[in-house]
């Protein structure tokens, strides 16, 4: 019995804490959109999450996309088609890494600063102090970051796409020495213009859920110096769960159940 | 404070300032190893390693699940022309153990254990134990960031072999129940790509990774500015450096370990 209420409590906390971002989140963003300053707020949200993103996205991308191109032709080395590596690690890039990566950063930076930000106002009393002036914290505060993480998303995923693909190139042509014109020549032989939309349609999703999780951690905080800590830690590791889970389910319902090739 | 006041026209000295800012970081990594070497108090240590796997360890295995399940899925289809199934295992496995499986661990380390190293140290940061123990003559860093250290060290490779696993079940349950590939040839393709080196470098890199961390969230965490608003700012920057620092660090070892194999 007790080993069964081991693995209950977390479960039901975690769906505590998943119905909570279910009752929190999108209320606050829909009438942030229609409040008076929510949707201006929600725009210089979005900037700031994109400049304070925008170095580690490509201090992250960079690095794994030379990661990809140097394992890829290994790989490819052995069964002899060196020419498929420049258009299987942009298709890689582009459709998986490039987003999951990108909300990766998105979450630990952005995100884990939404709550930071939130929760340090939780325990300041600022949010209370908001409330008794007759301005609603959720559609004022927290309703803008998660727009602006939602809008945000999808332009750093362009630029990790970018600097994944100069990655892999630096590490592919200088490096290794793949001839520089088969390399541009192939790169987009992977991939059409319906996989950078999808792509950036996914990170619009990842985005609005990672921005209403830390939104939520951070509103809720408890109200001491500890607590703002917990709700940045807490918010951070269940946004990466959740981002790598919704990538999943959208891998499965564009590519289908049985993955047969992308229908488009 | 100063970003605020000296506005967009200061750029050139807030990129120096942050330049300086990561050089005095880097600054701290063999400081933080000098402290480890000398002697963390045991009974600490092992309690925080402890703790260090055992919240870490649901992370990563979430995480690294369902990355290789994701994998998975985008490999089948792309490599459908090619051949399909037997394929997507092979790429999987290889990429996945010898690259994505590590790098996804640490940073699930790094975002649930070193996010908590920094919340912690810099709740004591703010709420003065810090300068508690220096008063009464004891090193913080000895009896504070070395036993951090230690359980980060010891823990990460285990997660990343945990990740490992993770990964390929995820890949293998993707695979047999949703692809409806062969059971058994999915399980022996996804390791045809391996050797048992390949684990031995994941868990090396483990090592290095988990020491980078440890000491980037620590030193976030020393150095908190005073307040909940200090302690929420240093939780995020020990995040987001130690991601970066473990993905540069993760490839600058990829490349030196496998780099020659390649050319």
């Amino acid at each position: 019995m007790r080993a069964l209420a081991l693995l209950g409590r977390p479960a039901l906390a975690a769906l505590a804490g998943a119905g909570r971002v279910i009752a929190f989140a999108p209320p606050a963003a829909v009438r942030a959109l229609f409040s008076a300053h929510g949707a201006r707020a929600a725009v210089s949200q979005a900037v700031s999450i994109v400049l304070r993103c925008a170095g580690p996205v490509a201090l992250v991308c960079g690095p794994i996309g030379a990661m990809l191109a140097l394992q890829g032709l290994t790989l490819m080395r052995t069964f002899g088609v060196e020419r498929a590596l420049a258009p299987l690690c942009v298709a890689t890039i582009v459709r998986e890494l490039a987003p999951g990566f990108a909300a990766v950063v998105v979450a630990m930076q952005g995100g884990a600063g939404i709550a930071a930000e939130l929760g340090a106002m939780r325990a300041s009393d600022e949010l209370d102090a908001l409330e008794v002036m007759g301005v609603d914290p959720r559609s004022e505060v927290a309703g803008p970051r998660i727009i602006g993480a939602a809008v945000a998303a999808p332009l750093l995923n362009g630029l990790a796409m970018l600097c994944g693909v100069a990655g892999a190139w630096l590490m592919a042509v200088p490096v290794l020495g793949v001839p520089n014109t088969l390399f541009l020549g192939t790169a987009l032989d992977g991939v059409s213009a319906a996989d950078v939309w999808l792509s950036a349609a996914k990170t619009v999703l990842f985005g609005a859920g990672l921005g209403a999780v830390c939104a939520t951690a951070g509103f809720f905080a408890e109200r001491s110096a500890a607590g703002v800590g917990r709700a940045a830690n807490r918010a951070v590791v269940a946004s990466v769960i959740l981002v790598l889970i919704f990538n999943y389910l959208c891998n499965t319902a564009l590519f289908g159940l049985r993955g047969g090739a992308l229908a488009l | 404070m100063n970003g605020a006041v000296n506005g967009a026209g200061q750029r050139p000295g807030r990129l120096v300032a942050a330049l300086a800012d990561a050089a005095a970081a880097a600054a701290f990594w063999p400081r933080a190893a000098i402290a480890t070497l000398r002697g963390p108090p045991p009974v600490d240590t092992v309690l925080l390693t402890l703790r260090l796997v055992v919240t870490s360890v649901p992370v990563v295995f979430a995480v690294t699940f369902f990355s290789g399940a994701m994998l998975t899925v985008q490999a089948a289809a792309s490599l459908a022309p090619f051949g399909g199934g037997a394929l997507a295992g092979i790429a999987v496995g290889f990429g996945g153990i010898r690259e994505v499986f590590p790098l996804l661990a640490a940073a699930s380390v790094a975002a649930r254990s070193g996010a908590e190293i920094a919340s912690q140290l810099a709740t004591m940061r703010v709420t003065k134990q810090l300068e508690a123990l220096e008063v009464m003559g004891l090193d913080p860093l000895r009896l504070l960031v070395g036993p951090r250290i230690v359980a980060a060290v010891v823990g990460t490779p285990l997660c990343v072999l945990v990740g490992c696993g993770a990964g390929m079940l995820g890949a293998q349950a993707i695979g047999a129940w949703q692809l409806g590939l062969d059971r058994g040839a999915m399980w022996t393709n996804l390791w045809s790509g391996i050797v048992a080196a390949d684990l031995t470098v994941g868990a090396v890199k483990g090592l290095a990774l988990g020491f980078l961390l440890g000491a980037v969230s620590a030193r976030e965490g020393l150095v908190a500015e005073p307040g909940a608003r200090g302690v929420g700012k240093a939780t995020n920057r020990a995040v987001i450096r130690a991601l970066v620092v473990v993905s540069g660090a993760s490839l600058a070892l990829s490349s030196a370990i496998y780099g020659r194999l390649a050319g």
